[in-house]
């Protein structure tokens, strides 16, 4: 047993000092993976929300408009009910604009936009400003050989406290994430599809978000129409949501 | 609202929806909505009687014309059909008479902006303050009390006229206000289930007439500003608006004796008003507060039988929380006090305060459930509300709800009694 554990920490040793070989740490790769995740210049696009319960499922279009990581605006476009409702999150602060209050209210990271999807999985995607990453081994999943990181949050305003992320040898390009509570529990899993190039940039267009009580409830995010955008830091000032 | 400012409004309305349909013939991008809703509520105390049956529609037509200039023109339409179709509640009154149709120009100006600049002329709302359910900060637009206020923040306030300017930076904001004509609230009409002025039944015979055209409506044009700042998750706000107070006075005269009939004038009287409100998001713990001085604010008083004025400083203060959500269930509470001094006021207390609490879910596709509880502690009446939205397409929705008030007869809420309704409402909108 004494040996085995020594084989084991000797593996474990060569195999984590490999991803340090590469010259990169476990936060690096979180970086990396991130690149292939979002874009980081100023830039529109358009998510598609498939929220999916059983046999039932609704739709939700959203043009989202972000500069850098820490800056996004997210206007819902359809169901045409809902069109005029926009979503400011600046760093950690977020606002709501609802045409029927017709002022920016501000409200908490924690609540939900729709189904499965809460507000800083369309507008937070950086994780490497947000968690820090811990290299926890090799694995293979979802029939790729991976890279299997814990990420745990900076700060108390992100999403989720704790991530389990799993990220390619290859190019550290994303693969599965599931979201925990403090306590470990899982809440939730994301898989990410379908890379396509976009803005000379390549990155996944297809998330499959499924709730871990219960499995037929996923949300699927659809990215598509990225496009490059002039846009002034005022724009994403809760003031110009009634615009 | 008075048939001549209606007829003003609509000449207005008329000549800007010219000017813009005009300006239709320029190269831009444009987009229409058109909205429709019904509403029906029955009486659920004393009679089931029809309580509302109102239709109303809007228009919006929004026009890009380039990245600077840009406009929007908005018009509501709207008729009650309950006051006629209940004629032994609302037979020759007031309510009939002027709250069975109504036209209003809803956001309808011309917009620049430039970098950080934006520059708004036309009818606007400009909304400031951050609690839920109630107006404390929000003083600029005047509003539609007829429902005592029930209902879509944004449908009860009316557009006023003005120039908006605005600097808007990262963090930060500036805003200047000039309002050329000042415009008042609409108030419920006699007759109407949430009338301010009703008389107790001690009162016998008296009739009071509430003059409806008063002949000193205020002129001066109106300003303000308003300063926005967000440090480190804080949101703060500064303001301070010079204007003519959105709900008047009343001057009591008596036009006859036997038998005794009253003459109710409104007078609208100047007000400054100068306030703050603060927003943090303690680690999903949201407070609000908002702080609001209305500077020697005149008041009706009652001495015996004897109707007069008096004037003093009003504090408005509210603290609002947020819990973070549970399970898609969120909660808030709030508590807001308003203070005046020493004085025997018509139709309130000294110091009045309410506690209000929110719940609110919304469950899968997309049914939104939402309740409120409001607690007048001065005299322990209190507002039921309950609603449940149903979406039925992409464009349409229905909801089913309720308002009950509760209290004794001339309390805050008490007196509205009567007006208690479950409801019905319908909404559809076409986007082109």
């Amino acid at each position: 047993m004494k040996y085995l554990n020594l084989i084991l920490s000797v593996t474990t040793f060569i195999s984590l000092s490999s991803s340090f070989a590469a010259g990169l740490s476990a936060n690096e790769m979180v970086r990396k993976s991130d690149d292939m995740r979002f874009i980081n210049t100023d830039t529109s696009f358009m998510v598609e929300v498939q929220d999916i319960k059983g046999a039932t499922s609704q739709k939700t279009r959203y043009k989202v408009f972000t500069k850098g990581p820490k800056l996004s605006r997210v206007e819902t476009v359809f169901p045409e009910r809902q069109a005029g409702r926009k979503l400011l999150m600046k760093e950690d602060d977020l606002w709501l604009f609802t045409p029927d209050i017709k002022r920016p209210t501000r409200i908490s990271m924690q609540q939900r936009l729709t189904g499965e999807v809460a507000n800083g999985d369309i507008v937070r995607t950086n994780f490497a400003d947000d968690y820090n990453a811990e290299l926890k081994g090799e694995e293979k999943v979802e029939g790729q050989d991976t890279y299997h990181l814990f990420l745990k949050k900076k700060r108390s305003e992100v999403t989720y406290p704790a991530i389990d992320f799993w990220v390619t040898k290859k190019d550290f390009a994303p693969v599965k994430a599931d979201f925990k509570t403090d306590g470990g529990k899982s809440l939730k899993s994301a898989i990410y599809l379908e890379p396509k190039v976009f803005l000379a940039h390549r990155i996944f267009s297809r998330i499959e978000i499924t709730n871990a009580l219960n499995k037929t409830q996923k949300s699927i995010l659809l990215f598509s129409g990225y496009k490059k955008e002039s846009l002034d830091e005022s724009f994403f000032n809760k003031e110009s949501l009634n615009n | 609202m008075s048939l001549s400012s209606t007829k003003n409004l609509l000449t207005t309305s008329f000549f800007v929806a010219g000017a813009f349909f005009a300006s239709s013939a320029l190269a831009a991008k444009y987009s229409y909505d058109l909205s429709y809703d019904v509403r029906y509520g029955l009486h659920t105390v004393g009679k089931p009687d029809t309580a509302t049956n109102r239709h109303t529609m809007e228009y919006d037509q929004r026009a890009e014309y380039n990245n600077q200039w840009s406009s929007i023109l908005g018009l509501r339409a709207e008729v009650e059909a309950a006051y006629a179709s209940v004629p032994d509640r609302y037979a020759d009154t007031d309510v009939l008479k002027y709250e069975s149709q109504t036209f209003l120009p809803r956001d309808t100006y011309l917009q620049f902006k430039d970098g950080s600049f934006r520059a708004r002329a036309g009818y606007q709302q400009v909304v400031w303050g951050e609690a839920f359910g109630l107006y404390y900060a929000d003083i600029v637009n005047p509003k539609d009390y007829r429902n005592a206020g029930l209902g879509d923040l944004a449908r009860n306030r009316l557009d006023s006229a003005m120039i908006n300017l605005q600097w808007i930076f990262s963090s930060s904001s500036l805003q200047l206000l000039y309002i050329p004509q000042p415009s008042f609230s609409l108030l419920p009409s006699q007759g109407s289930d949430y009338n301010l002025v009703q008389l107790p039944p001690a009162a016998g015979a008296v009739t009071i007439n509430v003059d409806r055209y008063p002949e000193k409506n205020p002129t001066q044009g109106e300003y303000g500003f308003r300063f926005t700042k967000q440090i480190e998750g804080f949101d703060f706000s500064l303001f301070y608006l010079n204007y003519f107070d959105r709900t008047p006075i009343y001057n009591i005269t008596t036009t006859s004796l036997v038998p005794l009939v009253l003459k109710a004038t409104p007078e609208y009287k100047h007000l400054q008003s100068a306030g703050a409100t603060m927003t943090v998001d303690f680690g999903g713990y949201l407070v609000r507060t908002e702080i609001v001085q209305h500077l020697q604010r005149e008041y009706n008083t009652i001495n015996g039988l004897n109707v007069g004025t008096d004037k003093s400083d009003e504090l408005v203060y509210v603290l609002g929380l947020d819990l973070p959500p549970q399970n898609k269930w969120q909660f808030g509470f709030q508590y807001s006090e308003s203070r005046l001094k020493q004085g025997n006021w018509l139709l309130r207390k000294n110091t009045q305060s309410t506690v209000a609490g929110r719940i609110a879910k919304e469950f899968k596709s997309e049914i939104a459930l939402e309740g409120l509880v409001t607690y007048f502690t001065s005299d322990s009446s209190q507002l039921y509300q309950a609603s449940l939205g149903y979406p039925l397409s992409s464009q349409s929705e229905i909801s089913i709800g309720a308002d009950r008030f509760e209290g004794d007869a001339g309390t805050e809420m008490g007196r509205f009694k009567n007006a208690s309704r479950a409801w019905v409402m319908f909404k559809t909108l076409l986007k082109k």
